[in-house]
C-alpha cells in the first residue's frame, strides 16, 4: 500500500514533535520547581515568637481608612492621636505620645521608612505608603529589636505591598466629601509570570480639624517591577516619591504656615531559591527626605538626610526540626541641615548589623526561639538586643508563648550632634534600651471562626532620653506593664466582629517626673463589626473608647469615636465596582488632644463618599 | 496472545506503567500472554503485528497509530495508557481507520474531584478554575459535579483576560482553586505565581498529579504508575477473555496526596489516608 506522504512526515518526526500547547501526559508527569517554602507560606501565628496582628487587604478597604495610622486602631496597644491637628496623625504603640513616632520601627517590603531627621520618627514614612498598594500589614506588638534592628524598641510594622502580578489591570478611585476631602488614586498593571510591573498615584487632600489649620495634601507615586528570569530567582524593583504639605499652627503669636516633607526612594531586592527549601536574599536601597519650612519661628529645622544601605539574608534548615536564618545589614545616612547642626552642617553616620535567630522544633508541641542582633553604630558604638521565646502548643488550638527580648533605640544624629536652638548635644547620649517579657495566649478555634489572643507584657525602660540643660542625656527609667488581648469571631452569614482591649500602667521611679505615670490612658479599646448585607452591600462600624491621659500640656480627655462605612460592589460593563459612603465621628465630635485650649484638636464629625472601579 | 507495550524509554515512570500492567497480568494468568516490551524508538525497526499493542503516553500512541494506519495486514487491538483524555480523542481522531481502541485516562473524574473538596475542605464553599483552550471543554461536567456537592464553581478563561488577571480574579471571590490540567494555565513557569498568589490570599490549590503536591500545592488526587498498570491489566484480560476492550476509562484507585507544610500554614491537619479511606466508601456506595 502506497504511504501517503503526509502520514510519512507523521511518521518519522514523531520522536522530535513536542507540541507544549497540547495537553499530554507531560502535564501530569513533569518536574515542577519547588515553590512553597517556610518563608513563602504565611507562618502560622502559633509559630510566631512574639505577638502578631495582621490587617489585610480587605480589612484596610472595610475601615474606610485614609491613612495607615487611622488603621491601627485595629492594633491592640495602639493608639491613634492629633496632637499637631489631624494632617499628622500619630500611631504609637504603649505610649511615646509626643511629635515624635520614634519607638516604632516601619518597614514597607522589608525597607525602613523611618525619618531621621531630628528625634526621629515613623509617622511621615506611614504617611507615605498608599493604601491601595497594601497587601497586609503584620505588626509584631513588642520589641522586635533581635530581628528588625534598633528602632524597633516598642514594636513594628511590617507593611508589604501587593505584587504586580496580583494587579494586572488597572483601578480608579476617587473621594470627596465633608472636611475638604478630596482624594484620587490610579493604578495600572500589566505583564506575565516572566515580568510584571506596576505604577500607581495617589492623591488626598483634606482641611482637617475646623478649629485648627490643619490641612493636608499627599501625593505618592509608585513604581514596581517583579522579574522571574530562572525559575529559581525572583528580582523586585521598587521606586517612589512622596510629598506631603501641611498646615500647622503653634501658639498665639504665631501665624498659620505651611510646612513640607518630600522623599523619594528606589530598592531592589533579589531571592534565590537554594536546595532543600533553603533561600538567599539581598537588597539595596537609596533614599532621601527633606523637609521644609520645618518649625520656622521657633528656629527652623530643615534638613535632608540621605541614605544608602544593603543587606543579605540567608536562612536554611540544618536538620530536620532545626530552622536557621542570618544575615546582615550595612546602612550610611548623611545628614545636612545648618539650621540643627551649625556650624557643621554636614553630619554623617553609618552602622553594620548582623542578626541570626534558630527556630528549633523540640517537638510536636514545643518550638523553640533563639536569636539576636548585634549592632555597630558609628556614634555611639557596639549593642546586642538578643531574644527568647518558647511557644507551647497546649491543645491544636491553643498555644501558650513565653519570650523575653532586649532592645535598642539608637540616638539619631540629632541626640547626639545637634546645636539646635539653645541646645549643645556633647555626644554623650548612649542608646536607649528596653527590656522586656511577656506571657501570650493564642487560641484559635477554627470550628466556631473564633481567635483570641492575649498578650500580658511587662516592659522595662533603661536610659530613656531627655533634655537635661542644653545636653540630651539618658535619665529616667520606668516601667510599664499591662495586658492587651484581641479577639477576631467570625459568625457565619457574613458577620466578622474584631475587639482589642488593652489595660497599661506606667510605674515610675522616685526622680522620673511624675506627669509620665499619665501619659498612657490606663485602658482603651476598639469594636469593630464588618457586616455583609444584602444585594452586595456592607457595612463597617468601627468604635473606639480611650480613658483620659495626659502625655504633655492639657492632655487628652476621655473620648469615643465611632466610625460608620456603607459600601455597595457591583459589575458595570465588566468591570468590579463599589461605592461607599463613609462617616468619621458618626457620634459627634469630640477633643482629641489639647495642647493650648484655643487650639485643641477636635475630631469633627465629617461624611465622604467614594467610588472605585477596577478593570 | 501476542501483546507489545510500547513506551518511551526516557522516565522511570513509563516502565513502572508497564511492568505494572505486565505483572498484573501474570499474577492472574501466567503464561497466556507473550509479552514483547519494544522501546519507541525500536518500534519502525520491526514488521510483526500483534494482537495488542499496550502504548504508554501519547508520543507511544500516535507511534503506533501512524504506523498500523501505513501498515498492511489485521490492525491491533490498541490500549492507549498515561495520557490524558483530551490527548487519546485527538490521537484517535488523526487515524484514517476503524480501530478497537480504549484507554487508561489521566484526567481523574470530576464527582470524584467534587468528593475530594467536599471531604477535606468541608468549610469551602465557592471553587474557583481556570480554563485554558485544553480544558474548557470540561468546564460543564465540572459545573454539574460542583454543583452536586453542594458547592459554587466559578470559572475564568485565561484566554480573555490572560491568566494573571483571571487568577486574580478568581483569588478574590473563592475558598479554593482546583487545577484542571491544561498547559496555556499550569506549566513548569506559571505554577511559581500561581501558588504564590494562592499562599498571599490563602487559597489552596487542589491539583491533578504528585508533582503539583510536592512544588506547593495543597492536595493531589491522582493514580499511581502502578495503579493505571493494573487498571491497563484488567483491560487486557477482558481480551484474553474473547471479549472487545472496555470503552476508556480512568482507573477505579487512586491516591490522593498532602502537602504538610502548606497545610499546616493555612491551619488544617489533613491525614491523606483518612481521606482516601472516606472517598473510597463514598464511591462504594450506589
Amino acid at each position: 500500500m502506497h504511504i501517503p506522504v503526509v502520514v510519512a512526515g507523521l511518521f518519522y518526526s514523531v520522536a522530535t514533535i513536542v507540541n507544549s500547547a497540547e495537553l499530554s501526559e507531560r502535564d501530569y508527569i513533569e518536574e515542577l520547581p519547588t515553590v512553597y517554602s517556610a518563608s513563602r507560606l504565611p507562618q502560622p501565628l502559633a509559630d510566631a515568637p512574639a505577638s502578631v496582628t495582621v490587617i489585610d487587604r480587605e480589612m484596610i478597604q472595610r475601615t474606610g481608612a485614609r491613612s495607615v495610622a487611622e488603621l491601627m486602631r485595629l492594633v491592640p496597644g495602639f493608639l491613634i492621636s492629633y496632637f499637631d491637628g489631624a494632617a499628622r496623625p500619630y500611631a504609637t504603640y504603649h505610649g511615646d505620645n509626643d511629635a515624635f513616632n520614634r519607638h516604632l520601627q516601619v518597614y514597607v517590603d522589608g525597607r525602613s521608612v523611618y525619618s531621621g531627621l531630628i528625634l526621629g520618627s515613623a509617622t511621615y514614612g506611614l504617611l507615605g505608603v498608599a493604601l491601595d498598594e497594601i497587601e497586609r500589614i503584620e505588626i509584631i506588638r513588642g520589641s522586635n529589636s533581635a530581628s528588625q534592628g534598633a528602632n524597633a524598641y516598642l514594636g513594628s510594622v511590617n507593611i508589604t505591598t501587593r505584587h504586580t502580578i496580583d494587579t494586572v489591570g488597572g483601578m480608579v478611585a476617587l473621594g470627596s466629601g465633608g472636611g475638604g476631602i478630596a482624594d484620587g488614586s490610579a493604578r495600572l498593571g500589566w505583564g506575565d509570570e516572566r515580568a510584571s510591573y506596576r505604577i500607581s498615584l495617589d492623591n488626598r487632600r483634606d482641611n482637617g480639624f475646623s478649629n485648627r489649620f490643619d490641612d493636608s495634601d499627599r501625593t505618592t507615586i509608585n513604581l514596581r517591577a517583579d522579574l522571574r528570569p530562572t525559575l529559581r530567582d525572583e528580582i523586585s524593583v521598587t521606586a517612589g516619591s512622596f510629598g506631603f504639605d501641611w498646615g500647622t499652627n503653634v501658639g498665639t503669636n504665631q501665624p498659620n504656615r505651611t510646612e513640607r516633607y518630600r522623599s523619594h526612594f528606589g530598592h531592589a531586592r533579589w531571592r534565590r531559591d537554594l536546595d532543600q527549601g533553603a533561600e538567599l536574599r539581598a537588597g539595596v536601597f537609596a533614599d532621601e527626605e527633606q523637609y521644609f519650612a520645618f518649625y520656622p519661628n521657633t528656629p527652623r529645622a530643615d534638613g535632608r538626610v540621605r541614605r544608602i544601605g544593603t543587606d543579605i539574608q540567608h536562612s536554611f534548615s540544618l536538620l530536620q526540626d532545626f530552622r536557621w536564618v542570618w544575615g546582615g545589614e550595612y546602612r550610611s545616612e548623611e545628614i545636612s541641615s545648618l539650621d540643627l547642626y551649625a556650624p557643621v552642617p554636614e553630619q554623617a553616620n553609618h552602622l553594620l548589623r548582623g542578626f541570626g535567630n534558630l527556630e528549633w522544633r523540640v517537638s510536636d508541641r514545643w518550638l523553640v526561639n533563639v536569636g539576636g542582633l548585634w549592632e555597630r553604630h558609628s556614634n555611639v558604638g557596639d549593642h546586642t538586643a538578643p531574644r527568647y521565646a518558647v511557644n507551647f502548643n497546649m491543645t491544636p488550638e491553643q498555644t501558650l508563648r513565653l519570650a523575653t527580648t532586649t532592645a535598642y533605640k539608637v540616638p539619631s544624629q540629632f541626640e547626639s550632634r545637634t546645636t539646635w536652638g539653645g541646645l549643645k548635644a556633647t555626644g554623650g547620649a548612649r542608646p536607649e534600651r528596653i527590656d522586656s517579657s511577656e506571657i501570650g495566649y493564642l487560641g484559635e478555634f477554627r470550628n466556631i471562626g473564633m481567635s483570641v489572643d492575649v498578650r500580658g507584657f511587662v516592659e522595662k525602660s533603661r536610659s530613656f532620653l531627655r533634655f537635661h540643660g542644653t545636653d540630651i542625656v539618658n535619665k529616667f527609667p520606668y516601667m510599664q506593664r499591662g495586658w492587651e488581648t484581641q479577639v477576631r469571631w467570625r459568625l457565619g452569614a457574613g458577620t466578622q466582629i474584631v475587639a482589642n482591649h488593652t489595660e497599661m500602667r506606667i510605674v515610675v521611679n522616685p526622680g522620673t517626673p511624675v506627669g509620665d505615670a499619665r501619659g498612657v490612658p490606663r485602658h482603651f479599646s476598639t469594636l469593630a463589626l464588618f457586616q455583609e448585607l444584602p444585594w452586595d452591600m456592607n457595612l463597617s462600624v468601627l468604635q473606639t473608647l480611650v480613658e483620659a491621659y495626659v502625655p504633655t500640656g492639657l492632655g487628652s480627655p476621655a473620648y469615643r469615636q465611632t466610625d460608620l462605612r456603607l459600601a455597595k460592589s457591583f459589575r458595570a460593563g465588566g468591570y468590579r465596582n463599589e461605592v461607599a459612603l463613609n462617616v468619621l465621628a458618626a457620634d459627634g465630635s469630640h477633643v482629641s488632644y489639647n495642647s493650648d485650649p484655643r487650639f485643641a484638636s477636635v475630631v469633627d464629625r465629617r461624611a465622604f463618599v467614594t467610588l472605585k472601579v477596577e478593570f | 496472545m501476542d501483546v507489545w507495550i510500547v513506551a518511551p524509554e526516557t522516565g522511570a515512570v513509563y516502565r513502572e506503567v508497564g511492568d505494572a500492567l505486565r505483572a498484573e497480568v501474570e499474577r492472574v494468568q501466567p503464561g497466556v500472554v507473550r509479552w514483547s516490551v519494544v522501546p519507541l524508538q525500536k518500534l519502525d525497526t520491526l514488521t510483526e503485528s500483534p494482537r495488542l499493542v499496550v502504548t504508554v503516553g501519547s508520543s507511544a500512541l500516535t507511534a503506533v497509530v501512524a504506523r498500523t494506519s501505513s501498515g498492511t495486514g489485521p490492525a491491533p487491538a490498541i490500549l492507549a495508557t498515561l495520557l490524558p483524555r483530551a490527548a487519546f480523542e485527538r490521537e484517535i481522531g488523526r487515524a484514517a481507520f476503524k480501530l478497537n481502541v480504549s484507554a487508561i485516562l489521566l484526567d481523574q473524574s470530576p464527582a470524584r474531584q467534587a468528593a475530594l473538596i467536599r471531604a477535606a475542605l468541608p468549610a469551602a464553599k465557592r471553587i474557583g478554575l481556570l480554563l485554558g483552550p485544553e480544558s474548557r471543554a470540561l468546564a460543564p461536567a465540572f459545573r454539574q459535579a460542583l454543583t452536586e456537592q453542594g458547592l459554587s464553581p466559578n470559572f475564568e478563561d485565561v484566554t480573555q483576560r490572560g491568566l494573571f488577571a483571571a487568577l486574580q480574579s478568581l483569588l478574590e471571590d473563592n475558598d479554593v482553586l482546583l487545577a484542571l490540567a491544561d498547559p496555556a494555565v499550569f506549566n513548569s513557569e506559571t505554577v511559581g505565581n500561581v501558588l504564590t498568589a494562592g499562599y498571599r490570599r490563602k487559597v489552596p490549590l487542589i491539583a491533578f498529579s504528585s508533582a503539583y503536591v510536592r512544588a506547593g500545592a495543597l492536595l493531589g488526587l491522582y493514580a499511581t504508575p502502578t495503579q493505571i498498570g493494573r487498571a491497563g491489566a484488567e483491560s487486557v484480560r477482558a481480551m484474553l477473555a474473547g471479549a472487545m476492550l472496555p470503552p476508556p476509562a480512568v482507573p477505579r484507585e487512586f491516591v490522593i496526596e498532602v502537602n504538610a507544610a502548606v497545610a499546616r500554614s493555612l491551619g488544617l491537619t489533613l491525614n491523606a489516608d483518612d481521606l482516601q479511606q472516606r472517598m473510597r466508601s463514598g464511591e462504594r456506595q450506589p
